[in-house]
C-alpha cells in the first residue's frame, strides 16, 4: 500500500509563517492560516482579478505575480497581496468616437510613454503579452490588441509595475469596446432578442417567476433541463 | 515593376494612424520606382526624440526591439538596410544603432536586459526615404516621371532631424549647414526649388503640444520665407514638422499661407500615381 | 569640479568647463525671445556652481534642435547639457512639469506629438 505523503509547506503572510498543506491554493492556504476574506477575494475561479497576489520564493531575488486562487503554494513563499489598483477610470463615450489609435491616446495619452521595457508582460498571471498589446495599439492595429487581451481579468498587475504609469487593462478595455462596437458584426440574435424583451415577450414568465415562493424557486431550479 | 531594391520599412506611429495618406502615396511611389518596402513585423515606437542623457539606456529599449525584429526579417530577405519615412523616426532610429555599435557596454547591458528575444548584433543600416531615393539615382528617378510639374515653386524644408546634431558621425543625411539632396529631388521631379534661408530651422517640435505659441512663432517665420521666395508650396520631410507648419499656416490670413505637402506625395504625383493631396492643394 | 557640473557630466558626459563662452550657440538659438537667459550664460552659472541654473527657463524652452552642438568650436553637445539640467529636475521625486491629461486640443494633436512632449518632459 503506498503512504501518501502530506508534505506541508512553510508561507509568510505580511511576514508572519505559517506552516500550511502544500496542496492548497494562496488564497485557501491564507484561510487556513484562520485568516478571513472580507476583500481581495471573489470568483476564487481566476476570473475577476481580485486577489492579485505579490510573491518571493526564498533565495530568489525576483518577485513573481499571480492570482491567490489560482496559484499553489510553494515552500519558502513570502507573499503579499494587492485588491485593488486604485487607477483613475477617465469617462468615454464610445458613441462618440471612432475605432482608431488616435481616440485611445486621447483618453491614455500616457501610452505614449511605453518605453518598451516589458515588465507589464511579466508581471501578468494570465500569460498576456501586454507590451506586445500595447505596442499594437501605438502601431494602430486594434484588431490584435484585441485578440491578445481577452483573457484580460483587470488584476493591475501590469499597471504597478509600469514606469509610465500606464492602466494596461483600462486601455485594452476601450480598444476591445471600440472594436466590438464598430469593427465586429453585430450579433442578429442579440438584437432580435433585445427587441422582444422590449415587446414583453418575457413579462408574463418574469412577474410568474417573482411571485413565486424560494421553495418552489428551488425545485423549479434542480429540475431545469441542463441538470438532467 | 522591375524590384531594383528590396528593404526593410519602419512605418513609425503618426504615418499609420494620422496620415496614413503619406504611407499611401510612398507605396504608390515605390511601385513605380521599383523599391519594395518590406514592414518589420511588430515594430515598437521609436520614442520620437531620442534621450540625451548618457545614462538613459532604458529609452533605447523600443528602438532595439525594432532592430532585433529587423535583425531577423532581414536575414530572411537578405538586407540590412531599414529605412524610415519619418524624419524624427530617422533621427532616433541612427542615433541609437550609432550609440549601440561605439559603445560595447551599452550593447551589452541593453541585450542582457531585452531577456525575451534574442541578442541584437549591430549590424543594420538606417537610411531616410531620401538617401534610398539618392542611392537609387534621382537621374533614375527623372526617368520614371510622367508628369514634370514644370512651373510649380517648391520650398526645400529640410527641419532638425535629417541633418542635425552630427554626433555620433553619420546621423546627417546631408551637409547639415547647406544641404542639397531635397533640391535634387524636386528638379528630379520637374519642379523648380526656391530660395528658402529659413530651410534648417526648427519648426518647434514637441512645443506644439504645451507651448503653441512657440511654434507659431517659428512656423510664421519658417511660412514667410518660403512666401519671399515665392513658394506655391513647401515640401516636408516630417509628419510633426507637417503638423506644426499647418498649425502655423491656420494662424496666418489665407493670402500669407503656404500650403504644405509631404516630399513623397508630390514624387507620386509626378510619377503619375496616387498622391493622396487633399483637394485644396 | 563642481557637484552641479559633476552630476552634468553625469548625466550629459558634457564637460562644461570646456566652454569659453564664445557664444555661437545663443547667436544659433532660434528660441531666445522666449527664454529668460541665454544658453551660454546658462552653462557660466553650471561653472559657478549657481544652482539658478536649473530655475531658468532656458532649458525647458530648448525645443532640441542641435544647431547649437553643431557650432560649438569646443565640440560641446549643448543640447545635451540642456538635457541634463531638465534631468536633474525630472528626476527629483514628486516633480511634474506636465500634466497629461491637461492637454488642450488633444483632438487634434498627432501621435508623434505627444509621444514626444511626455518623452521629453517626464521620466
Amino acid at each position: 500500500m503506498s503512504e501518501k505523503k502530506k508534505t506541508m509547506a512553510t508561507i509568510y503572510i505580511m511576514g508572519k509563517a505559517y506552516k500550511v498543506p502544500s496542496t492548497l491554493t494562496i488564497m485557501e492556504s491564507i484561510e487556513y492560516a484562520g485568516y478571513r476574506f472580507i476583500r481581495g477575494c471573489g470568483c476564487r475561479g481566476g476570473f475577476c482579478g481580485a486577489c492579485t497576489t505579490f510573491y518571493r520564493i526564498k533565495s530568489d531575488y525576483k518577485l513573481y505575480v499571480d492570482l491567490a486562487c489560482q496559484k499553489r503554494v510553494e515552500d519558502e513563499m513570502y507573499i503579499v497581496q494587492l485588491p485593488f489598483i486604485p487607477a483613475e477610470k477617465p469617462k468615454w463615450d464610445l458613441d462618440k468616437m471612432k475605432p482608431t489609435t488616435d481616440e485611445v491616446i486621447r483618453v491614455f495619452p500616457e501610452i505614449t510613454r511605453c518605453l518598451s521595457c516589458n515588465v507589464c508582460t511579466e508581471a501578468c498571471p494570465q500569460d498576456i503579452e501586454v507590451m506586445r498589446a500595447i505596442q499594437a495599439i501605438r502601431r494602430g492595429d486594434l484588431e490584435d490588441a484585441v485578440n491578445l487581451t481577452f483573457d484580460c481579468v483587470a488584476c493591475g498587475a501590469c499597471s504597478i509595475r509600469c514606469p509610465a504609469e500606464i492602466t494596461h487593462y483600462q486601455a485594452f478595455q476601450l480598444a476591445r469596446g471600440l472594436y466590438g462596437k464598430y469593427r465586429t458584426i453585430p450579433s442578429k440574435h442579440l438584437l432580435k432578442r433585445i427587441e422582444e424583451i422590449k415587446e414583453g415577450k418575457f413579462d408574463d414568465e418574469i412577474t410568474r417567476l417573482v411571485n413565486t415562493s424560494t421553495e418552489k424557486l428551488e425545485e423549479e431550479y434542480k429540475k431545469r433541463e441542463v441538470e438532467k | 515593376m522591375v524590384i531594383m531594391v528590396e528593404v526593410l520599412y519602419y512605418p513609425g506611429c503618426s504615418l499609420r494612424n494620422t496620415y496614413p495618406e503619406f504611407e499611401k502615396s510612398t507605396y504608390a511611389a515605390c511601385e513605380k520606382l521599383g523599391i519594395n518596402l518590406v514592414e518589420i513585423p511588430e515594430w515598437n515606437c521609436c520614442g520620437v526624440v531620442p534621450s540625451l542623457a548618457a545614462d538613459n539606456v532604458m529609452r533605447h529599449l523600443g528602438a532595439v526591439r525594432s532592430f532585433i525584429k529587423a535583425q531577423e526579417k532581414g536575414k530572411e530577405i537578405g538586407t540590412n538596410v531599414v529605412v524610415t519615412l519619418c524624419s524624427m523616426c530617422y533621427n532616433v532610429l541612427k542615433r541609437v544603432n550609432l550609440i549601440l555599435k561605439e559603445q560595447v557596454d551599452t550593447l551589452k547591458n541593453v541585450n542582457d536586459f531585452i531577456d525575451d528575444q534574442p541578442d541584437y548584433v549591430p549590424e543594420l543600416e538606417i537610411v531616410h526615404f531620401l538617401n534610398l531615393l539618392k542611392n537609387v539615382g534621382f537621374d533614375k528617378v527623372k526617368e520614371r516621371i510622367v508628369t514634370p510639374l514644370r512651373g510649380l515653386k517648391v520650398a526645400p524644408y529640410y527641419g532638425c532631424a535629417l541633418l542635425r546634431p552630427d554626433r555620433p558621425e553619420g546621423v546627417p543625411i546631408d551637409d547639415p549647414e547647406n544641404p542639397t539632396v531635397i533640391e535634387d529631388l524636386i528638379r528630379s521631379i520637374g519642379a523648380e526649388p526656391v530660395e528658402f534661408p529659413f530651410r534648417t530651422e526648427c519648426c518647434g517640435n514637441y512645443h506644439i503640444v504645451f507651448e503653441p505659441s512657440i511654434v507659431e512663432m517659428r512656423t510664421k517665420k519658417i511660412i514667410g520665407s518660403a512666401r519671399l521666395g515665392k513658394a506655391d508650396v513647401i515640401l516636408s520631410p516630417c509628419p510633426l514638422c507637417t503638423y506644426n507648419l499647418q498649425h502655423g499656416n491656420e494662424t496666418l490670413d489665407r493670402s500669407e499661407q503656404v500650403p504644405v505637402v509631404f516630399f513623397t506625395q508630390l514624387l507620386a504625383l509626378s510619377l503619375g500615381v496616387k498622391s493622396h493631396l487633399s483637394t485644396e492643394i | 569640479m563642481n557637484e552641479l557640473a559633476e552630476r552634468v557630466k553625469e548625466i550629459s558626459d558634457q564637460n562644461v568647463y570646456s566652454c569659453y563662452q564664445c557664444g555661437n550657440c545663443s547667436a544659433g538659438c532660434m528660441f531666445t525671445d522666449e527664454m529668460d537667459t541665454l544658453p551660454h550664460q546658462v552653462i557660466t552659472l553650471v561653472q559657478m556652481e549657481d544652482k539658478e541654473a536649473l530655475e531658468k527657463n532656458t532649458s525647458w524652452i530648448c525645443a532640441s534642435c542641435f544647431v547649437c552642438s553643431v557650432r560649438c568650436p569646443r565640440g560641446l553637445d549643448v543640447a545635451a547639457i540642456m538635457e541634463a539640467l531638465r534631468e536633474i529636475k525630472i528626476r527629483e521625486r514628486g516633480f511634474r512639469k506636465i500634466d497629461l491629461r491637461k492637454i488642450k486640443d488633444i483632438e487634434k494633436l498627432p501621435q508623434i506629438a505627444i509621444t514626444a512632449a511626455a518623452q521629453k518632459f517626464t521620466w
